[in-house]
């Protein structure tokens, strides 16, 4: 796998070298190498693709053992159980899906007799789903139980110290569910032995995170929750957008990017103390990346400079840029020792012209700053 | 001339081999064994907010390697790049750094016997670094770092967080 990342990275070398030498007959041999590397590219990935139903196969023993110990009357329903994903990442999602499921069959669905005073069949369900969608996998998991309730979240953020009162009033219901992924956050009064010890939901999002994935929450009082988890298909390749500050580049992930556009002064105003620039009647948050990344330029004037828009969770920024070289798919390299750790980066990766890009982290970078 | 120089028809102790290098206008030497190789210097590419020692990284074929500042563990002040100036990349269980430093010299075997243990030259600063220094040799003294050492404390910038990371795939499928 990795020979095949190195080979992606000589080919995007050569790609480079055809647009300088604008040599007919070099052009199509390498347009030919592009070709074969792709499909190498992509026969290699296959042999490594697994169905999501290894890690499925075990869950109706999980929530049979579990609901029968609960005395809980629960029908498990499984889909896309064919779909296929990378064999690394099935492994690492086996945990994180455990922990969701016991979850699920602990807090969310309620005994039969609750259930059947809520006007609901004795019988709980709960769904779990693997589909492809581009060159994401989303798996959903969700239960009819009882949901959940933001105020009390909201409540418990508050007494556990996590958050003060305006802040917590300030959040919105989807802000106050991912309120149960932090650490030591736990709505449960009781501990039974099955879950609500308060740790396991932070492991998870930090699993989840660390396969470059996200997860959502959505949930309805006395209706049900669903959980959505969206990883990338291989964990080798990752496409990314590279852009220039300063004298050097750097590669943002696609999936956070939204759009790119000119900078344009006119277009941007500054409220209370920081820059926003106006798009579609919203103001968006300005971060100048050549403050982070190369001062000695911080000064320079800002014409041709470009504004690209990219998600970090929940929240929408614009990160300002010298330059956007483009889209290209690079090889995620550790940064050497000493420096792992560094908050800010995911790695680092040899472009096209063999010189080394940094790929950002974005949350990290927001962390650091 | 040191009186600590045995000749070496006489001496039948062992022998450290170590890759002679100059930082500003010192001799220092660095047992073979660590060093995996030693490069030109090309483009070192600047890591920002990496820690102050770490002057960023270069591709060694393929390979991220961290080159650190070499000058600023010995208090020297950080001096230029010049033709002479060369990269040693050593290595620890599988972990590579590079030194930058200012001339490699050549490969020498040392007595084992001459090296003296720092403190034995009544500097109490106790450089972790310095292994020990010799003086037998004609230039005068060599200071033996222990290239391991190098490879101790992580980047201070860095929280544990790398996990944090990636792109989260926010709630609107964006291609």
């Amino acid at each position: 796998m990795n020979l095949v990342g190195e080979l992606v990275l000589v080919r995007n070398r050569l790609l480079n070298l055809r647009t300088a030498l604008q040599n007919e007959e070099v052009s199509a041999v390498v347009a030919n190498l592009d070709h074969v590397t792709m499909d190498l590219q992509a026969s290699v990935m296959k042999t490594r693709m697994q169905p999501v139903k290894k890690v499925f196969s075990r869950f109706p023993r999980v929530v049979r053992d579990l609901a029968r110990k609960l005395g809980k009357e629960i029908e498990l329903e499984m889909q896309g159980e064919e779909t296929d994903l990378d064999k690394n990442l099935v492994e690492a999602l086996a945990d994180p899906l455990v922990h969701l499921v016991r979850n699920a069959v602990d807090h969310g669905v309620e005994d039969p007799d609750t259930r059947e005073r809520a006007g609901k069949s004795r019988v709980g369900k709960l769904i779990l789903a693997a589909q492809q969608e581009g060159d994401h996998i989303l798996l959903t998991i969700t239960d009819d139980g009882k949901g959940m309730d933001p105020d009390l979240l909201r409540r418990k953020a508050v007494e556990k110290g996590l958050l003060d009162e305006t802040a917590a009033a300030q959040l919105d219901d989807k802000s106050a569910f991912e309120l149960i992924l932090l650490p030591g956050f736990s709505t449960k009064t009781e501990i039974s032995d099955v879950s609500g010890r308060g740790v396991g939901m932070d492991v998870v999002k930090i699993t989840i995170n660390k396969l470059n994935g996200g997860i959502d929450i959505h949930s309805v009082l006395g209706e049900g929750t669903t959980f959505n988890i969206r990883v990338p298909l291989t964990l080798a390749i990752l496409p990314t957008l590279m852009v220039g500050v300063g004298a050097y580049n750097y590669a943002i992930p696609l999936t956070a990017v939204q759009e790119i556009f000119d900078y344009d002064a006119s277009q941007s105003n500054k409220i209370d103390g920081r820059m926003m620039v106006r798009l579609r009647s919203r103001s968006i948050p300005l971060y100048f990346m050549r403050e982070w990344l190369s001062p000695s330029t911080h000064g320079d004037s800002l014409e041709h400079c470009k504004v690209v828009i990219v998600n970090i969770g929940a929240a929408v920024i614009g990160l300002i840029v010298d330059h956007v070289r483009g889209q290209e798919e690079v090889v995620i390299k550790p940064l050497g020792a000493k420096l792992q750790g560094a908050q800010g980066y995911a790695g680092a990766t040899i472009t096209g012209d063999g010189r080394i890009a940094l790929i950002l982290d974005l949350p990290g970078m927001m962390n650091r700053f | 001339m040191s009186s600590a120089i045995i000749d070496d028809q006489e001496y039948d102790g062992s022998y450290v081999r170590c890759v002679l290098f100059r930082l500003d206008t010192e001799n220092y030497g660095v047992n073979v064994q660590n060093v995996r190789e030693v490069l030109r210097v090309n483009e070192i590419r600047p890591v920002p907010g990496a820690p102050f020692d770490v002057l960023g990284v270069i591709n060694v074929r393929g390979v991220i390697v961290s080159v650190l500042d070499t000058r600023q563990f010995f208090k020297l002040y950080t001096g230029s790049i010049t033709d002479l100036s060369r990269i040693i990349i050593v290595e620890q269980q599988g972990q590579t750094l590079g030194l930058l430093v200012d001339e490699v010299k050549e490969v020498r075997d040392i007595q084992e016997e001459s090296i003296d243990a720092i403190s034995a030259i009544g500097d109490d600063s106790n450089n972790r670094m310095i292994q020990g220094v010799t003086h037998a040799s004609a230039e005068g003294v060599i200071i033996i770092i222990d290239s391991e050492k190098f490879f101790d404390g992580q980047a201070s910038g860095g929280g544990g967080h790398a996990g944090d990371s990636g792109a989260s795939a926010g709630d609107d499928d964006l291609f």
